[in-house]
């Protein structure tokens, strides 16, 4: 049986680009940039200074904050300096930049764990913490955090939709790692200690529901594998819970509050090397794609490394870029430069050429209810786009937009080409 | 931090991608949706038909660009509503009009249906009705000179509707003339007197079925409207109740027009599925109450005005459901 | 003649009922008003600018009449009207006919000469352009140039300059501060009417940085410092700030000014 969401709109998925692509590892980058912020939270402060020597693993960053994420060194080298670099997501951030020495040395705390099947829920929450993990779909919220909730739930949902178009990363990883993930998945379980859980994955990626059910039946884990219909944004996590579980996430509140759990495979991958490896995270898998992008590529990544790099990595493009994107082409960053570093929230790497990035201008609204219909919020996405073009933002408040996911779907399909996301960023951030 | 500067990159907020269709697109492809019925039109009445949909499509235009550049807006010609409309109200008049009323219908319908509520998007009543009613008002006699198929001589002849009203008020005034004379295979095809567009039934169904496949328009409104009607006129169009034709009903005037191509604009019609069913119901009561019991033969257009003027207050309360709220 | 006799009858007789019981209603369903709150109403301004933080002229106008609020709380209403509102409450009208005292000034005189970071391809409106990767601007202190401001002051008194940054007619500025709460780079202060300079920068980057970025910013060289003869300039941060307190208008600092940051409204 294959479940889905009311709205929501079937895109063109552009995967054929990379989903051969295996994921390869690129050479070492002769300096890396990163950012002390790459979380939602508190930034950190710096636990290096210039001139420090530091090796793969080390950690460089930490914050007092609850609500933060510790960073690491991604390889072993020398801190050049801590200075305000360019930010995929911020625009600029305090950054901590290293220069490699070309050794890749290990921090000497990098060891496997012995008997990390018999960790408590605490100590896992610890190593989760000091691995610096993060959700890892790109929202990058403090993983430590989410998985320490302040109600009881019963349920977790591993979310392998990747909806979004373009973007390769965590079906490559299904694939290639699939061992590796349910570890993870294990481990999760035990940490928020619920009965169920629930793999959720597109059905236009049919290898990947193959793997996964495989493996779960050679290992007898007891994980349930949801086909889900192909269409956007299935990954979202209020529509994955309603798809999976068919529970809704009540307006302005949390999955938690539906019981529920929703977490990347990547960020149970990560947990997995966490863990069993004692690997913090200071590399991830990223898709970096576009149709002028000469050699599409899964790539495994040290976070810092700038987006540049990996796209001369991948043979460069045909042509200009007209632009480049963090994530996939519905909610991913434009970026302003190429020197923005990877993060541990950069999933993908999409580059549009000038053509593609191209954009009409708007039109009068005609009311046509497309906007409606797609919304998988239930929204009327259309009314507060009227509302920001007559400058009667009083009027918004009634339409619900903090309901508002940003998922891009109304804008997507809007006929009249209006900015409608935009607009309903402007009011929500009018409001707050 | 490297100085290198390549060329500007275009940052703009997301979605990066956006769907292929476009306003203009929508609006020429109904218009193309359209042409099979002219076509026949041409057929069955004679070319005058084609100078009277080139007039009002002209007359559209011209209105259109003049009202543009007095309210100081980007001419919005080529989105193709103006010539939409244009065509629609040729397409609503009787083949024998004289050319000044069909340019005077077009001028109305787009200064006074969509430019003085301020152009495309912001009016309230589908132009092209607001046109046509306008006619209906204006020049009653002419809009009611109906000619009969193939008689190029303006040989006049009452519409299947006016019979069927005639014989069902029991005014008589028609009497000699018999419905019978049409058969529902000459209704089907359009061989009988009406308006330009609204006569042949099969060409509007070929249209309107592309614009189905093409999902610019769905079947809320058209099936609620017509099933209304059929149901109505089958329970009260007959002597004693449910015995009505209502197969006439629905093969005769403007309902297969008005409600594949003009209750289902998007601008004066409901935006959810919920409420497109409401608007469909309304349109098929008011249809027929006023070709039963009102005092014109046919209600197509005036049910559609009057349920566009409801349209603000249906979108109001037929909201879809906010998500993860109790039903 | 029958016939319009009875017309005549009914539809008089349908007037006079109906009058009759429109006075009653009139007479049963009436609301006390205050008639000076209508009066009040007619003296502010009633361009419902909302600065009181009222939802109107008219509820100020109540609140004023019901002795709730000082007529002060219109920074809006001329000094004349507000004479005439004390003496309709039968107050002293000592003190009250005052010039109000600030006006809004935008402190960035970037605009074109400021260079742009990237193209911005977005809705033209600041607070959307900020959220853009912090602003499409070099520099992270510049005018955003979307005209937010413009858009929302009451009284028009907002322009966009050539130069591509906004400026403040200070006449016809009436000082309800709601470009101020609009603009998300925080350039808007109010200054005292009876000053005529600022300083048009708000970056606390260091000189060099201005330079390269647009030239016209302050970089902090500290000449105004030492022009000033009542020391009423500091360097604060990278950026002189000027305290009104102690400015006598002066204007020695805008000559010295080698970028010609210090601006004269």
């Amino acid at each position: 049986m294959v479940s889905t969401f009311a709205g929501g709109k079937h895109i063109e998925s552009h995967k054929q680009l990379s989903r051969d692509a295996a994921i390869e590892p690129i050479p070492l980058p002769v300096e890396v940039v990163i950012p002390l912020s790459q979380h939602t939270g508190t930034i950190c402060e710096p636990l290096v200074k210039k001139g420090d020597r530091v090796l793969t693993g080390t950690k460089i960053g930490q914050s007092s904050n609850v609500l933060s994420s510790c960073v690491h060194a991604s390889i072993s080298g020398t801190v050049r300096g801590i200075e305000l670099c360019p930010h995929p997501v911020l625009g600029q951030c305090l950054a901590v930049i290293i220069d490699s020495d070309g050794r890749d040395e290990h921090d000497a705390a990098i060891q496997p764990r012995k008997a990390a099947e018999r960790l408590s829920k605490e100590e896992l929450l610890a190593i989760i913490k000091e691995a610096g993990i993060v959700g890892m779909g790109g929202a990058a919220f403090p993983s430590q955090v989410k998985l320490n909730p302040p109600k009881p739930v019963d349920t977790l949902i591993i979310n392998g939709v990747e909806c979004e178009p373009y973007l390769t990363c965590d079906f490559r990883l299904m694939l290639e790692k699939a061992n590796e993930i349910l570890q993870g998945i294990g481990l999760l379980k035990k940490t928020v200690n619920v009965s169920k859980v629930f793999i959720g994955i597109e059905e236009d990626k049919p290898e990947a529901l193959r793997m996964m059910r495989n493996k779960i039946m050679e290992k007898h884990y007891p994980f349930t594998v949801s086909p889900l219909t192909a269409k956007y944004p299935q990954g979202a996590e209020k529509q994955l819970i309603k798809a999976v579980i068919n529970r809704e996430v009540p307006p302005g509140k949390l999955p938690f509050d539906a019981g529920v759990i929703v977490s990347n495979v990547g960020t149970a991958c990560a947990v997995y090397e966490a863990v069993f490896l004692g690997k913090p995270l200071y590399e991830r898998v990223v898709t970096v794609t576009g149709a002028t992008v000469k050699k599409p590529a899964n790539l495994n990544v040290r976070i810092g490394t700038r987006f540049g790099d990996l796209i001369r990595y991948c043979q460069g493009t045909t042509g200009a870029a007209g632009k480049i994107i963090m994530g996939g082409p519905m909610m991913g960053l434009a970026q302003f430069s190429e020197d923005v570093p990877v993060i541990k929230g950069t999933s993908g790497i999409l580059v549009l050429s000038e053509a593609e990035a191209r954009q009409e201008g708007e039109h009068p609204c005609i009311r046509c209810g497309r906007c409606v219909d797609v919304c998988p919020m239930g929204m009327i996405p259309s009314a507060l786009s009227l509302c920001v073009e007559s400058g009667r933002l009083d009027l918004s408040s009634r339409y619900n937009p903090r309901d508002c996911i940003e998922c891009g779907a109304c804008t997507y399909i809007c006929p009249a080409k209006r900015r409608i996301v935009e607009s309903i960023r402007l009011v929500k951030a009018v409001m707050k | 931090m490297t100085e290198k500067q390549p060329a500007p990159l275009t940052v703009t907020s997301s979605p990066h991608i956006r769907s292929p269709e476009t306003t203009s697109k929508i609006m020429w492809t109904v218009f193309v949706c359209l042409i099979p019925s002219g076509l026949v039109s041409v057929y069955v009445f004679g070319f005058g038909v084609l100078g009277i949909i080139l007039t009002a499509v002209f007359a559209a235009v011209a209105t259109e660009w003049a009202c543009c550049r007095i309210q100081r807006k980007t001419p919005t010609i080529m989105d193709g509503s103006a010539v939409l409309t244009g065509l629609l109200l040729a397409y609503n008049v009787p083949p024998g009009s004289p050319l000044w009323m069909v340019f005077l219908g077009s001028f109305i319908a787009i200064a006074v249906g969509k430019a003085v509520f301020g152009g495309l998007g912001c009016n309230v009543f589908n132009p092209a009705l607001v046109g046509r009613v306008f006619l209906m008002a204006s020049f009653p006699v002419l809009m009611t000179r109906w000619q009969a198929p193939f008689k190029v001589d303006a040989v006049t002849a009452p519409t299947p509707l006016a019979i069927f009203k005639d014989g069902f008020s029991g005014t008589n005034v028609l009497a000699g003339t018999d419905l019978v004379q049409y058969s529902y295979r000459d209704l089907f095809l359009g061989l009988r007197g009406g308006c330009i567009g609204e006569a042949c039934v099969l060409a509007l169904l070929l249209g309107a079925g592309y614009l189905m496949i093409r999902k610019y328009i769905t079947w809320h409104i058209p099936l609620s409207f017509i099933g209304t009607v059929g149901v109505f006129t089958w329970i009260f169009g007959g002597k004693g109740l449910f015995g009505g034709d209502f197969l006439l009903q629905i093969f005769s005037g403007g309902l297969i027009l008005g409600a594949f191509y003009m209750a289902t604009d998007y601008v004066t019609g409901p935006m959810t599925r919920q409420g497109q069913i409401l608007f469909g119901i309304g349109c098929g009561i008011i249809t027929g109450i006023v070709r039963l019991w009102g005092g014109y033969p046919e209600g197509v257009s005036y049910s559609i005005l009057l349920m566009n003027a409801v349209t603000p207050l249906i979108d109001r309360f037929m909201v879809p459901r906010r998500f993860g709220e109790e039903r | 003649m029958k016939g319009i006799i009875s017309a005549i009858l009914t539809l008089s007789g349908l007037g006079f009922s109906f009058g009759v019981l429109l006075a009653w209603a009139s007479k049963k369903f009436h609301v006390k008003t205050d008639p000076r709150v209508e009066k009040i109403t007619g003296l502010l301004p009633g361009i419902n600018c909302g600065a009181c933080g009222e939802a109107g002229c008219a509820s100020l106008a109540e609140l004023i009449a019901a002795d709730k609020a000082d007529v002060h709380v219109c920074v809006a209403c001329s000094p004349e009207n507000r004479i005439a509102i004390a003496s309709v409450l039968g107050l002293s009208t000592e003190g009250v006919g005052r010039r109000l005292s600030q006006a809004a000034v935008i402190g960035c005189g970037g605009g074109n000469r400021c260079k742009n970071k990237f193209a911005y391809r977005g809705l033209a409106d600041c607070r959307v352009a900020v959220s853009a990767m912090g602003g499409y601007k070099e520099c992270r202190f510049a005018c955003l140039e979307q005209g937010t401001c413009i858009q929302v002051c009451p009284v028009g008194a907002i322009s966009m300059q050539p130069e591509g940054v906004p400026k403040v007619i200070s006449e016809k500025c009436i000082g309800c501060k709601k470009c101020i709460a609009v603009c998300p780079r925080r350039l808007i202060m109010m200054v005292d009417r009876d000053k005529d300079v600022y300083i048009n920068c708000h970056s606390h980057d260091k000189g060099a940085l201005i330079m390269k970025k647009c030239g016209v910013g302050c970089i902090a060289c500290g000449k105004c410092v030492k022009a000033c003869p009542s020391q009423a300039i500091t360097l604060i941060d990278n950026l002189a700030v000027i305290d009104y307190g102690k400015c006598t208008n002066c204007k020695q600092c805008v000559a010295v000014c080698p970028t010609k940051t210090i601006a004269i409204r």
